[in-house]
């Protein structure tokens, strides 16, 4: 170093900052909060060890108060998450209803694996059994492991299970899946690049663009990313969480299990809104009628909606809007026009 | 809270540490040697502004920090036995450049947000696992490791590794809003708020 002889005998910023590092971490440890509001000669006082560290001069605690602030920084990564994701942490009983993927664990504990991976080398055209709803259709299907499906409205499905392997492919939709349990057996759903093994229990999927959304109620979800060699989980959830998942990354949510139970309420014929954006909730009925329901103005598509219908009852829907808010309906053909 | 007297720390970290990055172009534009003595200097001239502020706040904060680091180049030159040429080029005109200490550099709250993803983009995957759980989803480190299936000296391991990799690519990019602080602590010495 150019001026370690004449400056004190100070290690290397590279080397004070990796202890700092080290002492960072263990510090963070001790804080079950998220304020980081680190007062370092109170942590001083009950640790001797960095008490001495921190001593040592001030460059210690100059670059120790460095990486502190870069980590309170990264709290700021918190916007990332979307509003209705922050309101779901805070108050899980006024949430705007979201579609979601469902896992509902059966029995108490039982592990689901959920595996993500580029699979694109696995079975371009899966064998099996094919099953198929159309729009508003619902089907249960028994197969021959004693493992049930139920296809929700518009989805299309390969099941094929074997003394040796279960694989069902999602081609589109959503499905609610009660898996036996068979150890030796894993029962793996591809859905596109991404892939679900589970181990046995009760478990919805719903195939999105680029993800796909966990939910569980009972139990635990562990979810894989096959990318990483090392084999890590890329998280577990517990109850009450819903993850969305896609290649390299997740995002979670808390929620109410009654939120997630109503968010199964498809398999009722049921939809099932709770303050949910208009806009949201005329894309809900849009997945199970042929008759499309379009939002005209951006200022109404926010207004939120809840209530109960049956998923083929547009026109209770169409009801609702036009007495309750007295929206204006247009028809053309194929399509409800809603404005304000 | 609100009244409670700022300490030094605190005072270091929302008032000094914002100024690193143009500190850090400063001193590699003044300083040709090496580059990896630049990260030395820098910490040697925040130290030095530490320990100065343990007497005496600075008002003008960005015109001290530079002052010290021009100060800290002088020494070094003169107690250098053996100087390159080139290393102390500017030596005569070392001054600091009116247009660094002045400078509105504010940084828009969606720019940092863009800094610190990129960062974190950086980071090895399992590590930005840890810190995303740890801090954007506010869990504690244990309930972190339980969660990823790893032991907690694994999550502290990643947490000091995380917090390195992200100090190493912010460092260079990021000016948080110490104008701002500047322009708070003018009015009346408030704790700047996160927000």
């Amino acid at each position: 170093m150019t001026y370690a002889n004449n400056a004190a005998l100070l290690p290397s910023a590279e080397q004070l900052e990796s202890e700092a590092a080290s002492w960072l971490a263990r510090i963070d440890k001790a804080d079950d909060s998220n304020e980081i509001e680190i007062d370092l000669d109170d942590y001083a006082a009950r640790d001797a060890e960095f008490e001495e560290w921190i001593s040592r001069s001030p460059g210690h605690r100059v670059a120790l108060l460095r990486l502190i602030s870069v980590w309170k920084r990264t709290h700021r990564l918190g916007a990332l998450k979307s509003p209705d994701v922050a309101v779901l942490k805070q108050n899980s009983s006024r949430l705007p209803l979201r579609r979601k993927i469902i896992g509902l664990a059966a029995a108490a504990s039982i592990l689901i694996i959920v595996g993500l991976a580029n699979l694109n080398f696995v079975a371009d055209v899966p064998a099996g059994e094919e099953y198929q709803t159309a729009k508003g259709g619902q089907k249960f299907v028994d197969l021959a492991d004693g493992s049930k499906i139920e296809l929700n409205s518009d989805t299309k499905l390969v099941a094929d299970i074997s003394q040796e392997k279960r694989i069902v492919t999602l081609d589109h939709g959503e499905a609610f899946f009660e898996v036996s349990h068979d150890k030796n057996r894993p029962f793996k759903i591809i859905a596109g690049d991404q892939a679900i093994t589970v181990l046995g229990t009760k478990f919805a999927v719903h195939r999105k663009k680029n993800s796909i959304e966990v939910a569980v109620s009972e139990g635990k979800v562990q979810i894989d990313d096959l990318t990483d060699l090392q084999e890590n989980p890329l998280i577990i959830l517990t109850a009450g969480d819903i993850a969305e998942a896609e290649k390299g990354g997740f995002l979670l949510v808390r929620k109410d299990l009654k939120i997630v139970l109503r968010e199964l309420s498809w398999r009722q014929k049921f939809i099932d809104f709770d303050n949910a954006p208009l806009i949201e909730a005329a894309a809900e009925f849009n997945r199970y009628n042929h008759t499309m329901l379009v939002i005209k103005d951006t200022e109404i598509s926010k207004i939120r909606v809840s209530g109960k219908f049956k998923t083929d009852n547009l026109e209770a829907f169409v009801r609702f809007l036009t007495n309750g808010f007295g929206f204006h309906v247009s028809r053309t053909g194929k399509e409800i026009l809603i404005s304000g | 809270m609100q009244n409670r007297k700022e300490t030094l720390d605190e005072w270091f970290m929302q008032a000094v540490l914002p100024h690193e990055p143009a500190l850090l172009r400063y001193l590699y534009r003044n300083w040709r040697d090496n580059s990896s003595d630049v990260k030395d200097l820098c910490q040697e001239v925040l130290t030095r502004v530490y320990s100065a502020a343990q007497q005496d706040r600075p008002i003008k904060i960005k015109a001290f920090i530079f002052t010290t680091a021009r100060n800290l180049l002088c020494d070094l030159v003169r107690r250098a036995q053996v100087v390159r040429i080139e290393s102390v080029m500017d030596m005569e005109t070392l001054n600091i450049p009116s247009e660094e200490v002045g400078v509105e550099e504010q940084v828009s709250a969606r720019q940092e947000l863009k800094y610190l993803q990129n960062a974190m983009k950086a980071l090895p995957q399992k590590c930005r696992q840890v810190v995303e759980l740890r801090r954007i989803y506010g869990f504690s480190q244990r309930e972190t490791a339980r969660r990823l299936g790893i032991s907690e000296a694994a999550v502290e391991s990643h947490i000091q590794r995380g917090v390195r990799g992200l100090s190493d690519s912010l460092r260079n990019i990021s000016e948080i809003a110490a104008t701002r602080f500047n322009a708070k602590s003018h009015s009346k010495a408030k704790k700047e708020k996160k927000t």
